[in-house]
């Protein structure tokens, strides 16, 4: 007898740990998405921002009375305009300013019917400026006479931090052999492809809609009040589709305040979208760094201790970026078995561009010290450098000097599984002994590691996401989470475990976070928690669903819910996969019963992780992983060029969700990574960017990418979604220090100042062979 | 990062064009596929009042080869010139034109108006110095023909008088045991070269190189060329040590400008190692090897 396909039976499978493509994938590879850039709202205004073009002034007169007058034009702002708006992480900032402390600061700002006339109106504002001698490093913004860039923030001294741990003068005593290096670390910008944007609308009522680009909207609203006088309950937040964030959207910056106050003035909605060069010139950038560090071990190998002093370029602003050194002492403590650790770091005001937050957070700053004073010490100890690493590699259940808990710790498999699958012992030695012998290419492996939080930071005094989930009678489910997507992938993740717990086809789900009226609570897109929060919050709510779903098909069916199963649209049998119902005929009977029934559930999810306190002790993660990058490179020692061979990288991902979306975040971080140990690097003179645009700020494109080997190592976490870790920082923060250990291994020089561009590598290659050879040497 | 406005003007033909740029006199620019001047309007580096588009003239664009002459219209862009059947048979000309910036930009792109433009970055002018070429041009008083190594006078300055345009780039066909090679070394597919090299050599009897051209790049003010380095190897077998030497002599002559690419220290060792690695390919080719040659991007 021929059995109907409608009664086979449906096997159980899983989701967890396919490939399964982003759902906003398909309309941005066609040019379909319209970003907040493409956006125009009816009666919209073009918003345009004058910027000083000088690094530290005082404004002796403005006049804008020419640009008012000009037909088109609606209104032209000035620093009075924002008065006592102050707003910013140490309340140093305003919109628009009366005096100027950084090359980009915002002047005055225009709102025209046309970005032309907008234009011409900036070009018909007088500004008289009286310079000032600025400071342009954080070691001159320290000195006595220096300048002083705040009134109220004496000797420029912006935050500091400190954490210290055991006997620092007897570790040195008891350490046989110490490393002691400053590492200088440049400023990098984080180049979205979409430009900064804001579009700034207020009703009748006096209330703001802001379409934004931000990867925080709920602390965002917070943010932004002060700097519009307003109370952060007034101010809706939309989050339309964004060309990349990675950080930089992650602060409010003076651009998005001036959108709202110029739509506030006109009563019009206002646009204001930065050009490439305005982008460059005033997108936050990546904190740079003096590292002056000293790690101490004994002749066996064992570590003793780690002192770090960090001096920090502020810029002319305390952004997020300056609160980096959190992440940096918990990677200065926690990067392998460090029984005693001192660190202590400064910010110090400039007159540079101000740094915010940038994939990595402080930690790519560190890792480039930590990972290569790891590379030395073995040298000197005449160890394989993987010995070394594995000796001193925490394992689970240690605790870092900082409280951070390694529940579940892969480093040693990390460090394992990178090697072998690199060779890297064999290669290490194979080129160092290579080193001396003539020839133009050398050849060169390096390694580094990292540790960082993969299971939220909490730095707020909350680190959750609320979840709403709705099934409707076609068995569709809605999603409305806190969790942003800036082009990180967690709708995949979320679209993914919904599917798997609800089992239902993945075009099933939609997922709402564009809206922060609709949206629950969210901390935003940081700390490499989104997957590992929201993931869990997902999961939450949809079991809360399929229980409720289970219950009702238990009670029609009189079979017990823990004997069903709900797959591939169905409720069926647990044990043999039999079809009991169709899932949406359930539905529609649960709801058009007597007592009707919806399938609507909330969740909270918070994890039970410590906040981080004053004394910098506590377990801030609900989870920490390791990943371990090696680099394989060749350097052509006549021009200094760094062919990158081959990246091998092994990272604690957990357990793998979405294989293609992790994929992506693990490449798309080494691409960052690579950028910044090879060629990106902002060029300032005197606080002046010399390379605002992509021909002269280099960014590596696809054909510049090496092979690559990823390796995900799961490690099962137990708070985390099906096992999941965070993942996608690691990957952009031991690169640098892979490549620079790499070089070392071709060539026996260290960098200790990224980027290694050519220039810089045959520079110190000339240089070693006048030493060695006389200056006739050839080049 | 607007143009100062101006006035579009589109030519339907070669005269139809010279009368235009004729009437409107110093305040208007021919545009040849604007890679180069639209960047300089909207860097303000040049504020044309007139704009007279050249890109719709018929047969300007024609790339051909009648016997040993190859001709190129001044309209040809990088692409079709790097796609083209003589980048098939001088694969010189596939290594310059497939590696100019990007794909955008040599879809857009023309040769004449690189050479047109007179920057010395520009890849073009480089090949054709090694190729030895000449320049038709044509203008009020009539047609000319001009050797591509005196074109420019100086950087962005031709001796083409005004109305005056380039028609078309001529050039003899390499015998068959001749090989060339053009290379650049470049931060990222956008970008200018740091520096480039082109080379084209014959060889007879083996090794012995019975003639050879050298260009340089963005090496100086203008294309760089050194009679002193070509004579050290022509009419002697090449050997590690006369590459060398003649390297030295050409990167001597240079005078590179140390600009955000790099010092003049550096640039001159690039060339240097530019100007080997193209005498190395254009040898390899000559004893007929396939190589695929590349920009460098670093």
């Amino acid at each position: 007898m021929n059995r109907k396909s409608s009664d086979t039976p449906i096997e159980k499978t899983t989701l967890i740990g396919k490939r399964v493509r982003k759902p906003d994938a398909p309309d941005k590879a066609t040019g379909k998405t319209r970003y907040i850039n493409d956006m125009v709202l009816p009666q919209m205004l073009i918003g345009k921002i004058l910027h000083a073009g000088r690094p530290h002034a005082e404004i002796v007169s403005i006049d804008v009375s020419a640009a008012e007058k000009l037909p088109g034009v609606h209104c032209v702002l000035t620093g009075k305009d924002a008065e006592g708006l102050r707003f910013g992480f140490v309340r140093d900032n305003v919109a628009l300013k009366n005096r100027v402390r950084c090359e980009h600061d915002e002047i005055a700002a225009v709102a025209a019917e046309t970005e032309e006339i907008a234009d011409r109106a900036m070009a018909l504002i007088t500004v008289e400026y009286r310079d000032l001698p600025g400071v342009f490093t954080p070691e001159d913004g320290r000195e006595k006479d220096a300048p002083q860039i705040h009134d109220d923030f004496p000797d420029n001294k912006s935050l500091h931090f400190e954490f210290r741990h055991g006997d620092l003068a007897a570790a040195e005593a008891a350490s046989e052999i110490i490393v002691d290096n400053v590492f200088r670390v440049h400023h990098v910008t984080h180049c979205c492809m979409g430009t900064s944007c804001a579009i700034a609308d207020f009703d009748s009522n006096g209330k703001l809609t802001i379409w934004s680009q931000t990867q925080y909207p709920y602390n965002y609203k917070m943010d932004l009040a002060p700097a519009l006088g307003m109370h952060p309950g007034d101010i809706r937040v939309m989050q339309p589709p964004v060309g990349g964030a990675f950080g930089s959207k992650l602060d409010v910056y003076p651009y998005e305040p001036i959108a709202a106050l110029l739509a506030k003035k006109t009563g019009r909605p206002v646009k204001v979208m930065f050009s490439r060069e305005e982008e460059f010139r005033s997108s936050p950038t990546r904190q740079p760094a003096v590292i002056h560090m000293r790690t101490g071990c004994t002749r066996n190998g064992t570590l003793t201790f780690r002192s770090a002093d960090v001096l920090l370029d502020n810029g002319a602003y305390t952004s997020w970026g300056p609160t980096i050194p959190v992440v940096m002492m918990r990677t200065t403590t926690g990067h392998y078995r460090v029984p005693v650790v001192h660190f202590n770091a400064q910010a110090i005001y400039t007159n540079n561009p101000y740094a915010g937050s940038f994939r990595g957070y402080g930690n790519v700053q560190t890792t480039y010290a930590t990972a290569q004073q790891m590379d030395m010490l073995a040298e000197q100890l005449d160890m394989d450098p993987i010995d070394f690493h594995l000796k001193n590699a925490q394992q689970s259940g240690e605790t870092t000097p900082q409280q951070a808990f390694l529940r579940e710790c892969a480093l040693d498999e990390c460090l394992r599984t990178a090697a072998q699958a690199s060779d890297y012992s064999a290669k290490h030695r194979r080129y160092t002994l290579a080193r001396e012998q003539q020839g133009r290419y050398k050849k060169g492996i390096g390694l580094a590691s990292s540790i960082h939080n993969a299971g939220g930071a909490k730095i707020h005094k909350s680190d959750g996401c609320g979840t709403i989930l709705k099934v409707d009678d076609y068995a569709r489910v809605t999603v409305i989470t806190g969790a942003s997507e800036i082009g990180q992938g967690i709708d995949a993740v979320i679209n993914l475990i919904v599917a798997e717990e609800l089992g239902i086809p993945l075009e099933h789900v939609t997922i709402v976070n564009d809206d922060s009226d609709i949206a629950p609570w969210d901390v935003g897109v940081h700390a490499s928690r989104t997957t590992f929060i929201a993931g869990n919050g997902a999961r939450r709510a949809a079991v809360k669903a399929r229980q409720q779903i289970l219950n009702a098909a238990a009670r029609m069916t009189e079979i017990a819910a823990q004997d069903l199963d709900l797959r591939g649209g169905f409720v069926v049998r647990e044990d043999c996969g039999t079809k009991v119902i169709k899932l949406e005929k359930l539905l529609r009977r649960m709801h058009f019963q007597p007592e009707p029934e919806l399938v609507m559930v909330t969740d909270y999810y918070e994890p039970n992780s410590e906040p981080e306190g004053a004394d910098h002790r506590s377990d801030h993660s609900a989870a920490y992983s390791h990943a371990v990058h090696v680099a394989e490179i060749t350097v052509d020692t006549h021009t200094g060029e760094i062919r990158v061979d081959r990246i091998t990288s092994a990272q604690d991902v957990g357990r793998v969700i979405n294989r293609m979306g992790l994929e992506g975040q693990i490449e798309g971080g080494i691409a960052i990574g690579l950028g910044y140990a090879l060629s990106e690097e902002m060029q300032l003179e005197k606080g002046m960017l010399k390379n605002p645009c992509f021909r002269d700020y280099k960014v590596l494109t696809a054909p510049e990418m090496p092979e690559l080997d990823l390796h995900f190592i799961e490690s099962n976490c137990a708070e985390g979604p099906y096992g999941a870790k965070g993942a996608s920082e690691l990957p952009t923060i031991v690169i640098a220090p892979a490549i620079a250990n790499a070089v070392y291994n071709a060539t026996g020089i260290r960098f200790f100042n990224p980027p290694l561009t050519p220039e810089k590598v045959a520079r110190a290659i000339w240089d070693r062979q006048q030493t060695e050879t006389g200056p006739s040497a050839d080049r | 990062m607007y143009p100062a406005p101006f006035h579009y003007h589109r030519a339907d033909s070669l005269q139809g064009a010279i009368s235009l740029l004729s009437e409107l006199g110093d305040s208007a620019r021919a545009l040849a596929g604007g890679q180069t001047l639209i960047v300089w309007m909207k860097l303000r580096f040049d504020e044309p009042q007139h704009l007279v588009d050249l890109g719709r003239i018929p047969d300007l664009s024609r790339i051909s080869q009648e016997g040993d002459e190859v001709r190129i219209g001044a309209l040809a862009t990088h692409a079709e010139i790097a796609g083209s059947a003589v980048a098939d048979l001088l694969p010189i000309v596939r290594d310059c034109g497939s590696g100019i910036a990007d794909a955008q930009v040599r879809s857009r792109g023309t040769i004449g108006g690189a050479l047109g433009s007179a920057d010395p970055s520009c890849d073009w002018p480089t090949l054709l110095h090694t190729l030895d070429a000449e320049l038709t041009c044509t203008g009020p008083e009539g047609t000319r023909t001009i050797p591509v190594s005196e074109l420019v006078e100086d950087i962005y300055t031709t001796i083409l008088k005004p109305a005056e345009l380039i028609t078309e780039i001529r050039f003899r066909r390499p015998p068959a045991n001749s090989g060339g090679s053009y290379t650049a070394f470049k931060r990222c597919a956008p970008a200018y070269p740091t520096a480039s090299a082109g080379v084209q050599l014959t060889l007879e009897d083996g090794d012995v190189c019975s003639d050879i051209r050298i260009a340089l790049g963005s090496a100086g003010l203008k294309t760089v060329t050194s009679e002193e380095a070509e004579n050290i190897l022509r009419g002697h077998a090449l050997t590690e040590a006369s590459i060398d030497k003649a390297a030295e002599a050409i990167v001597a002559a240079a005078e590179p400008v140390p600009d955000q690419r790099g010092s003049e220290d550096f640039k001159r060792a690039v060339l240097r190692t530019l100007v080997k690695r193209a005498v190395d390919i254009a040898v390899r080719r000559c004893h007929g090897e396939t190589i695929r040659g590349h920009h460098e991007y670093v």
